[in-house]
């Protein structure tokens, strides 16, 4: 099955990027500045015998590699290890805080794509129009504002002066949460809206610009019939970016946490770094880069999927179609096809990621 | 297109197509450069002598408080003396990452694309290793647990942007290098370091000038993200993210303390962006920008 | 004679200020074809372009135009195009590998261009009947049905123009337009669908314009012609007599295409200047090699060409011989002086003559040789080879000036002139040493690169397809320049080309090449008046206005 061996080895991929990331994360941590035996202490006083109790817990006195071998013979048992602050399973720390963080990325995902998609295709159909320059031009505004900065104003007009929205918490679950997540979402979703809005803008533009377009058109092809054509050819770089973008929400939602106090996995991220919390820096770094990971993943195979070109090339690979495959094909879209979409190969959240998934 | 010019690289030739580009500048790219360079000169000039200046007793103030037209913050600074003194953390660091990223590109970009070989394979795994990890979220962990200060951040940055330099200027070199007039001085047997210098270079210019103004902005708005976490910069330093989060729980008293930084990020991110985008659409027309 | 199917009035066609058509005016006559003749910029590509109201963004057309029965306005609305589009007019592009959507199946993508009621219905008919109409399609352009399967990335350039064919009839057009349909096809290729466009005309009735810049292929195949230059018609008329009593010089240069320029005063010495034994290249993951056993010698003051189309191998060959890229077995010898053992400069000298090539000793010897590559070049003296390419838009460093590029050059060799001396010598004036790439136009920029080739002094000079991206008339002069050259200076050429007829004005002697091998070779004068292989033979045939009648030609014997 040439899907499954596409997959198995994607997951290959995913796995030694999440190991090579744990490695450099642990590394860090391990020769981090700071007494991770006082922090855990916290009040209670530093008898010899308690130190040593907590040194040997968290084998702290066994080499740095063993160390790592430990924790990662851990998570391969399903074990995430046990906080070394609050001393509760990391399981149970995240599993609090994930569900939140996940609606409040799926909701902003949700806006993102709802309005940037729209926008893009309107502003690529009417390209140099008054239409286009104000989507375009707010698209600029849009990447260049970071998230919490836009959540300060969001909360400052929309809580403060108008009074609409709440300003701390997360609410009961249902209405009174969206209520809660509202501004949230809006401020996450503006960065990662206006780059979807460019990606998007850049593929339809160059679909509309293709021989096949004025070919249909001159042939009398019905306008509809052209347009579900171009967007179809459109959409493998538009998933592509914009599902890479998209991944990136739930790492951006670090600083807009903060901003509105959501208790999610980004406050509880920047308070485990304050405490040298290893464990828990550990299950959030690498939590976030599967969700990535998967998201990358399923993104090739989309674009696997849709674009029959891509589709022997890479799913059929192996398959042998005799002769004809090693002809170059001068319309097969090269490999930074996915990573050139991107206007200026950059994605939000503040970080320059292109393609291959940098983004969190 | 146009009538051919009588000299091509005498002065006066230089600044009549200087004149014709900047004609054809749009009105809103024009402010953001005039904006840009105002922010210029408060990074070289030191304009806000007195943005440290506490008064505690004083405390927050709102804006139109007789002497600080935008208030103080909770510690009684001068709101907009701290917005100006800002400035220089805002830009410098910034300034220094997509510098330095964009060094690496260049030589790690260039060599992989032009030399090929183990060189590029070993510069492109680690390109790809690199650019698939959560970026911000690892600057986070870096800046916060290595702890350090404002230069230790810039590094980290120029360690986490230089992948996707170095990914830019290997595909342009990789582009350029099987373009006929690079072939030709292969032919001509010019040695490969005077190719890579004097003929591949320039004209990747161009696109690493766009690139490094783009990198301004997003090493902008990730700074103020960390510093806004309180990552990288003093407790007591002017600097916009800082001067943000601190203001947060101001909102009722006076919101201009966090608002203000707040749309001083947004307007030169933006203004940076614009200046760049205008260049990169250029470039694609086959200006040269 | 015959009745008007398309009368065009008064068009003009704008973008922004400038003007690109001003006022012209046009007869098409039914079930007739009209030649639309012109250079690159003519403005005959936006007349087409204005007839289907698809201009790119920033062009606009006025006028109108009278189809039977039928008044279009080019300002029209796109409902009043819908009307006038696919039915009446229709639009064939020149490249095939652009013009179908590559995500959709071929016969789908043949069914979409049926539009209206008889279209909705054949789309959403049962799929039987939908798989006959679009056999049926398929099999008015000769291809199978199963091609309808297919998506366009699994045919070859010729399949995908009879597809877009068929495509482009499916909803029965009146008259069709047709922009350069051949051009980025082999000859071969490009002889089998004007033949078949002309089969389907005359089955049909159809009334058809062929926009191409070949004068000759205008003269072959169209009953009516019009000369187009810088958007006016110069000269219209019956084909034959606008070929017989040509009135504008632009018209005339194909009386002009004199034979045997570069041999004029041209003295071959003897021996072998070049030797060139047992090349070998096959590229990575390539099933078949691109280079298959090719020996070629070329003597001092001789031009050799080597012809071939796309695919043949004959670029691989010159590429080799300046060294831009390594052989798997052969050598390359270039003769020293006095003629005697010779300077060798080899690919992989271990490997011997027409060996395999797989020895240790041969791939370490390429490795030194890649490595030499690396640091220096290509590991030929580049005062024994330069190379001239087809492309004179990438041929020259954008950022230099042309001083700097080849005061540069003069360095490597002995520097016995100056960039004046340069420039006076390829027929530019001496003031374009300050100029940018940028200021040239292509024949200029040709004219340039081939200063730069010369500044070395190199004892042979590679032409790959030097002139192939070249305006007809801008061809001529390189033409000139080259042969002038060559009796100046006694150049020894190897002119690498596609086009049968440059190399008859060019060459001492021919190598055809198909598929990797050499078929046949000899003096051009022999080869192309008797050719022996049946391969060079239908390369004759199919050159527009060819006498030589066509042949079937058997397969190429590696596939």
């Amino acid at each position: 099955m040439p899907v499954a061996r596409f997959l198995l080895r994607r997951l290959a991929a995913l796995t030694a990027l999440l190991v090579a990331l744990s490695f450099i994360v642990f590394s860090l941590l391990h020769v981090a500045p700071g007494n991770l035996v006082k922090n855990l202490l916290g009040p209670r006083p530093a008898t010899p015998e308690a130190v040593a109790a907590i040194r040997e817990r968290y084998h702290l006195d066994e080499p740095f590699l063993a160390q790592y071998a430990h924790w990662l013979g851990g998570v391969l048992r399903g074990d995430l290890g046990v906080s070394a602050r609050s001393g509760t399973d990391i399981t149970t720390v995240l599993g609090d805080r994930v569900g939140l963080t996940l609606l409040l990325a799926g909701l902003a995902a949700l806006l993102a794509i709802g309005v940037g998609v729209p926008l893009g295709i309107r502003a690529a159909q009417r390209t140099g129009s008054l239409t286009d320059r104000l989507i375009t031009g707010s698209a600029v505004v849009g990447v260049s504002a970071p998230g919490f900065a836009v959540g300060l104003l969001l909360l400052y007009v929309f809580a403060v002066m108008l009074g609409w929205f709440p300003i701390y918490g997360t609410g009961e679950p249902g209405l009174d949460r969206l209520r809660h997540l509202a501004l949230p979402a809006v401020a996450l979703a503006l960065g990662t809206g206006a780059m979807v809005v460019k990606v998007t803008r850049t593929a339809v533009a160059r679909e509309l610009q293709q021989d096949y377009v004025t070919f249909a058109r001159s042939r009398g092809v019905p306008e509809r019939v052209v347009r579900r054509t171009y967007l179809r050819n459109a959409s493998v770089p538009v998933v592509t970016s914009a599902g890479l973008v998209v991944a990136g929400l739930v790492g951006g939602s670090v600083l807009v946490e903060s901003v509105f106090a959501i208790p999610g996995l980004g406050v509880l991220l920047a308070d485990s770094i304050t405490y040298k919390d290893v464990p828990v820096v550990q299950a959030i770094t690498l939590l976030v880069a599967a969700t990535i990971g998967v998201t990358t993943a399923l993104v090739d195979l989309y674009t696997a999927v849709a674009d029959p070109r891509v589709r022997r090339a890479t799913v059929g690979h192996g398959r042998g179609r005799g002769a004809v495959g090693a002809v170059a094909d001068p319309t097969l879209p090269d490999a930074s096809l996915p990573t050139s979409a991107l206007p200026d190969g950059s994605l939000p959240g503040g970080m320059p990621g292109p393609g291959a998934g940098g983004a969190a | 297109m146009t009538t051919t010019l009588p000299t091509e690289t005498g002065l006066r030739a230089r600044l009549a197509r200087a004149t014709r580009r900047l004609r054809r500048v749009p009105g809103t790219v024009a402010v953001a450069a005039l904006l840009l360079l105002a922010v210029a000169v408060l990074v070289i000039v030191p304009v806000a002598p007195h943005a440290f200046d506490q008064d505690v007793l004083l405390g927050a103030t709102p804006a139109g408080t007789p002497g600080h037209p935008l208030g103080t913050d909770g510690l009684g600074r001068d709101v907009l003396a701290l917005t100006l003194a800002g400035a220089r953390s805002a830009i410098v660091g910034p300034v220094v990452v997509a510098l330095g990223s964009m060094l690496l590109g260049i030589v790690l970009g260039t060599l992989a694309g032009y030399r090929g070989g183990w060189i590029d394979a070993v510069v492109s795994r680690y390109v790809d290793l690199t650019l698939a990890m959560p970026a911000l979220l690892l600057a986070i962990v870096v800046a916060g647990v290595v702890g350090g200060g404002y230069w230790i951040t810039v590094l980290v940055l120029v360690v986490l942007f230089s992948p996707s330099d170095i990914r830019i200027v290997r595909g342009a070199v990789l582009q350029h290098a099987h373009r006929p007039y690079i072939e030709s001085t292969r032919v001509l047997g010019l040695p490969a370091w005077r190719v890579m210098w004097r003929h591949l270079l320039p004209n990747v210019r161009p696109l690493v000038l766009t690139t490094m103004l783009l990198n301004i902005a997003y090493a902008l708005v990730s700074m103020s993200g960390l510093t806004y976490l309180g990552l990288g910069v003093s407790p007591s330093a002017a600097d916009w993210g800082l001067q943000l989060s601190d203001g947060r729980d101001l909102l009722w008293t006076n919101p201009a303390a966090s608002v203000v930084p707040g749309l001083a990020i947004i307007l030169v991110a933006t203004a940076v962006n614009l200046v760049g985008d205008h260049l990169s659409e250029r470039l694609d027309r086959g200006e040269d920008a | 004679m015959t009745d008007a199917a398309l009368t065009l009035t008064d068009l003009r066609v704008t973008a922004g200020a400038r003007t690109i058509i001003d006022g012209l005016d046009l007869t098409v006559q039914r079930g007739r074809t009209l030649g639309v003749v012109g250079e690159s910029g003519s403005g005959k590509t936006m007349l087409v372009r204005a007839l289907t109201g698809l201009l790119p963004a920033g062009v606009a057309a006025t006028g109108t135009y009278e189809l039977t029965g039928a008044r279009v306005d080019l300002t029209g609305s796109p409902r009043a195009w819908a009307r006038v589009r696919g039915r009446r007019i229709v639009l064939v592009l020149q490249d095939p590998f652009t013009s179908l959507d590559p995500m959709q199946r071929c016969g789908t993508q043949i069914l979409a261009g049926r539009s209206g009621e008889q279209g909705l219905r054949a789309v959403r008919g049962r799929r039987a009947d939908r798989d006959a109409e679009v056999a049926r399609r398929l099999a008015e352009v000769g291809l199978p049905a199963h091609v309808g399967r297919q998506y366009p990335h699994e045919l070859s350039g010729g399949m995908r123009q009879r597809v877009a064919l068929a495509a482009a009839l499916a909803a029965d057009p009146d008259v069709l337009l047709a922009d350069e349909p051949t051009t980025a096809l082999d000859v071969t290729t490009q002889r089998e669908i004007l033949d078949l466009l002309a089969r389907v005309q005359a089955a049909r009735g159809m009334t058809v314009v062929l926009i191409t810049h070949d004068l000759a292929l205008a003269r072959e195949r169209c009953d009516d012609l019009v000369v187009v230059r810088a958007g006016e018609i110069v000269e219209r008329g019956p084909a034959r007599e606008v070929f017989e009593n040509p009135q504008h010089p632009y018209t005339r240069q194909l009386h002009d295409a004199a034979a045997g320029r570069l041999r004029e005063g041209a003295v071959v010495g003897d021996g072998a200047l070049l030797r060139v034994e047992g090349l070998r290249k096959t590229f990575h993951g390539a099933s078949a090699p691109a280079v298959d056993d090719v020996s070629l010698t070329v003597a001092p003051g001789e031009c050799v060409g080597v012809v071939g189309e796309s695919g043949s191998g004959k670029t691989t060959v010159a590429r080799i011989v300046v060294g831009l890229e390594t052989a798997d077995a052969g050598r390359v010898v270039f003769a020293g002086d006095g003629g005697a053992a010779g300077a060798e400069c080899v690919a992989s000298r271990a490997s011997g003559t027409g060996a395999s090539g797989t020895s240790s000793s041969a791939s370490a010897e390429r490795r030194r040789a890649e490595r030499r590559r690396g640091h220096r070049g290509t590991g030929r003296d580049p005062r024994d080879v330069q190379i001239v390419f087809q492309d004179p838009y990438s041929a020259l460093n954008p950022a230099l000036t042309v001083g700097a590029m080849l005061d540069e050059a003069l360095a490597v060799g002995p520097r016995t002139r100056t960039v004046s001396e340069l420039l006076t010598m390829v027929g530019l004036p001496t003031s374009y040493a300050r100029r940018l790439p940028a200021r040239l136009s292509g024949g200029e920029r040709q004219r340039v690169a081939i200063a730069r080739a010369l500044a070395p002094e190199p004892r042979l000079l590679v032409c790959d397809e030097s002139v192939s991206a070249l305006d007809v008339s801008v061809q001529e002069q390189i033409l000139d320049l080259l042969a002038a050259l060559r009796r100046d200076l006694g150049l020894t050429i190897l002119f690498i080309s596609h086009d049968l007829t440059v190399m008859q004005q060019v060459t001492d002697r021919v190598y055809v090449m198909r598929s990797g091998r050499v078929v046949e070779s000899g003096p051009t004068s022999r080869v192309l008046a008797e050719p022996e292989h049946p391969y060079t033979r239908s390369l004759l045939a199919a050159v527009p206005g060819a006498p030589i009648p066509s042949t079937p030609l058997p397969p190429p014997s590696d596939s």
